[in-house]
């Protein structure tokens, strides 16, 4: 017998479980070298120096809004050395609605908690049914019907005084949805083999569109468009920026549904050729449906961006959460208090981008796991 | 058979007639919009053409790169200016937003526990943030900083802060200066063109890129200057001087594209193929030379297109400068706008601009791309 030999076979053993200490873990993260030890010791005094004078400046030496009056409150401010949240308390109003009526701001913030809604439902994988377009659009009209006014005895409220925090919202959604279906159109010119003209139509107006800065589609839209009306034709500027927006993501739209498109391999057309089904319905049925839902993720992400593009608005007079904000430090009363305020709408910016792109991820990681499974 | 073909035939119809109907309304829609346009700015009194282009312009350029006058310039030489402008802005963005992007998305792929938490809280607050508010954060903190008279020296007096802009050191224009950098330019041009069995090694090339700083000053006798920041009464003079409006904007803008080029650069790591790495290991090479060698290369042909597109990014968002001021071609086209009343010419003159631009630059980066394409490992 050769003792060097197994006799029997020796059964396949669990891989040891990873070392989860905290000990183990900091060691081979933290303190593997004495570079890496230097490092985190420096890094680590470096932050809680900055956490420390944020905090101390945002929590105890700030002036909160308690029961002053804004007169008060302002020389209380220019007093104190830390965070002035007197302000943001005193504008809050004007920062979430802009000049929208005071009495009537219930009606923008439930319009901005519909769309907010909106995207959370939009979000989620079992919301995408048939009945979701139907949602969207019933969405828009209530959002239009609570912000206009005019019927069933609301107050009418010109689109002139509408602003802050919904009209970027409206803008972004409003954009996004009027765009898609004209995205989905020049996707498909685009894709299309035989029809030349019409390719070349969707080819040169995407390149186009991308090729400039929304801030001379944004200025073409309140200069020009007017131009273009028959006289006597008036049409509101927030109305104007939108169409601008819409033309302008559209173009982008179109490139990501393109290359979902792509993605889709040919034998998927053929079938639907095969079944003897038209262009239309073959699109409409078998291609659209797989390429939409490949690039949902990457649509939320040119949502997110034309969340934060809408900003730009400001430029030509639209009053959206950047500009009303801006107007809140312009009262003599709380000038020098920008930082605050710009805190405070970059927050309000930062949590809805941030949640839409986690969002985004997980869609995508979902997705990629659907395809492979 | 021939049944197949009718509908063949019919179907080539209705495409055909589909086209015309497009083109058709095309081309009634244009000249509705021609139409109305030109009775609208007749019913205006707007007249049309570009002789406003050498006619003297009427309001002065902020930041314009050279001197301008207005009065004296024409409204075609404020939007040249401008034009500089916009393109002084994008290329001292992508140089800035490519090194600060490289470094943080290398931070956020380190080893190294916090270091990596650090740069991905950064990434991310960074790129959910509009540019705006950053731009205006950065705007309200450099207009807060102490006026020229009491300027604070930073870095060992190598800058100069305050609230009229940014001083730092820099090298004079003078004879020694541009024969060293020439130099340099030659000893790096010899290196790239030397077979790679002659090239010098790393340590040698930098002792001769000394030495071609140094020579001329040994031969002349004379130090080459620094033109250091200096206070002279209200104002400050200084090698390298940056408006306020300037600084906030380059640092604005090339902190966010920073953030996606962050991520651009980690995506393109860690695309490299695993095989890649192990053959490195496998023929015992080390890990720096691995990096530089093998990985990074690599990594940067997959991030070239995606690189690409964040440029484009860059020259059009470069135009957000008017948002405080600073007078890049759009904010001139504004101005010369307003001025002129001819909105129809200069905004098909500021659309042609940047699709000219955006194409040249695509066609750089498509050309690098083929190039680099050739050696991609798949």
């Amino acid at each position: 017998m050769n003792r060097y030999q197994a006799t029997s076979l020796v059964a396949a053993r669990p891989a040891p479980p990873p070392d989860r200490r905290l000990r183990t873990r900091a060691r081979a993260g933290l303190f593997w070298s004495p570079s890496a030890t230097l490092m985190t010791l420096g890094l680590a005094a470096a932050l809680l120096a900055l956490i420390w004078s944020f905090l101390r400046w945002a929590l105890p030496d700030a002036v909160w809004p308690e029961g002053l009056s804004p007169a008060e409150a302002s020389a209380a401010c220019r007093a104190a050395t830390g965070a002035c949240w007197a302000m943001v308390g005193d504008k809050s109003r004007l920062i979430l609605f802009g000049v929208y009526p005071y009495a009537e701001q219930w009606r923008a913030a439930v319009a901005a908690l519909l769309m907010t809604a909106l995207y959370a439902l939009s979000l989620q994988r079992r919301a995408w049914r048939p009945w979701l377009p139907a949602v969207w659009i019933a969405v828009l009209v209530a959002v239009v019907v609570l912000m206009r006014g005019g019927v069933f005895g609301l107050r009418y409220v010109p689109d002139s005084e509408w602003g802050g925090l919904p009209v970027t919202l409206i803008l972004a959604t409003f954009g996004l949805a009027m765009a898609f279906p004209l995205a989905v159109l020049l996707a498909l010119a685009r894709q299309s083999t035989g029809r030349p003209i019409i390719r070349t139509l969707a080819v040169v107006f995407i390149e186009f569109a991308r090729g400039v800065p929304l801030l001379v589609v944004l200025f073409m839209a309140s200069v020009m468009f007017p131009l273009f009306l028959p006289t006597g034709v008036e049409v509101s500027k927030l109305l104007r920026v939108l169409v601008a927006f819409t033309v302008f993501a559209a173009a982008y739209l179109a490139e990501v549904i393109r290359g979902g498109l792509q993605g889709i391999p040919t034998g998927q057309t053929e079938a639907a050729r095969a079944l003897a089904l038209g262009y239309w319905r073959s699109t409409l049925y078998v291609i659209l449906p797989q390429a939409l839902r490949l690039v949902i993720p990457a649509i939320v992400n040119v949502f997110i961006g034309f969340f934060k593009a809408t900003s730009i608005v400001a430029v030509v007079g639209i009053i959206d959460l950047l500009t009303s904000s801006k107007r809140a430090v312009a009262d003599p009363l709380w000038q020098g208090f920008e930082f605050e305020v710009y805190l405070v709408s970059g927050l309000i910016y930062f949590v809805f981008c941030y949640a839409m792109s986690r969002a985004s991820q997980r869609l995508e990681r979902d997705l990629a796991h659907d395809r492979r499974s | 058979m021939s049944n197949a073909r009718t509908r063949a035939r019919s179907a080539a119809l209705r495409l055909a007639l589909l086209q015309g109907v497009a083109f058709a309304v095309l081309g009634l829609g244009t000249f509705w919009l021609f139409y109305i346009t030109l009775t609208a700015l007749e019913a205006r009194g707007i007249r049309t053409g570009l002789d406003f282009l050498v006619e003297p312009a009427r309001s002065k350029v902020a930041n314009s790169p050279f001197e301008f006058l207005p009065g004296v310039h024409s409204n075609g030489m404020a939007l040249v200016a401008g034009a500089l402008n916009t393109l002084k802005i994008t290329v001292v963005v992508i140089v800035l937003c490519s090194v600060l992007g490289l470094l943080i998305g290398l931070g956020r792929l380190s080893r190294h526990a916090l270091l990596s938490r650090v740069c991905t809280a950064l990434i991310e607050g960074i790129r959910n943030v509009p540019v705006l508010i950053q731009l205006s954060i950065w705007y309200m903190l450099i207009l807060s900083l102490p006026a020229p008279r009491a300027a604070e020296p930073v870095l060992g007096g190598t800058l100069l802060l305050s609230n009229r802009g940014l001083y730092a050191a820099f090298p004079g224009w003078d004879i020694q200066w541009l024969w060293g950098f020439s130099l340099l330019v030659l000893v790096g041009v010899v290196r790239t063109l030397l077979p790679r069995a002659l090239r010098p090694s790393v340590a040698v090339t930098l002792a001769l890129a000394i030495a071609a700083l140094v020579l001329p000053w040994l031969v002349t006798g004379q130090a080459p200057q620094f033109l250091w920041p200096e206070k002279q009464g209200l104002r400050i003079t200084a090698g390298l001087s940056m408006t306020p409006e300037f600084t906030a904007f380059v640092l604005a803008l090339s902190i966010y594209t920073a953030a996606f080029v962050a991520e651009i650069t980690r995506a393109a790591i860690l695309a490299v193929p695993r095989g890649q790495i192990e053959a490195t290991q496998a023929l015992a090479l080390p890990a720096g030379t691995a990096r530089t060698r093998v990985v990074w290369p690599q990594a940067l042909r997959i991030a070239l297109p995606s690189l690409g597109n964040e440029y484009l990014g860059v020259l059009k968002n470069s135009s957000l400068a008017v948002v405080v001021g600073y007078q890049e071609i759009v904010g001139v086209g504004n101005t010369v706008m307003f001025d002129t009343g001819q909105t129809v010419e200069v905004m098909g003159l500021l659309a042609v601009w940047f699709l000219v631009v955006s194409l040249v630059v695509s066609a750089g980066i498509n050309w690098l791309n083929a190039r680099g394409a050739r050696g991609l490992v798949r």
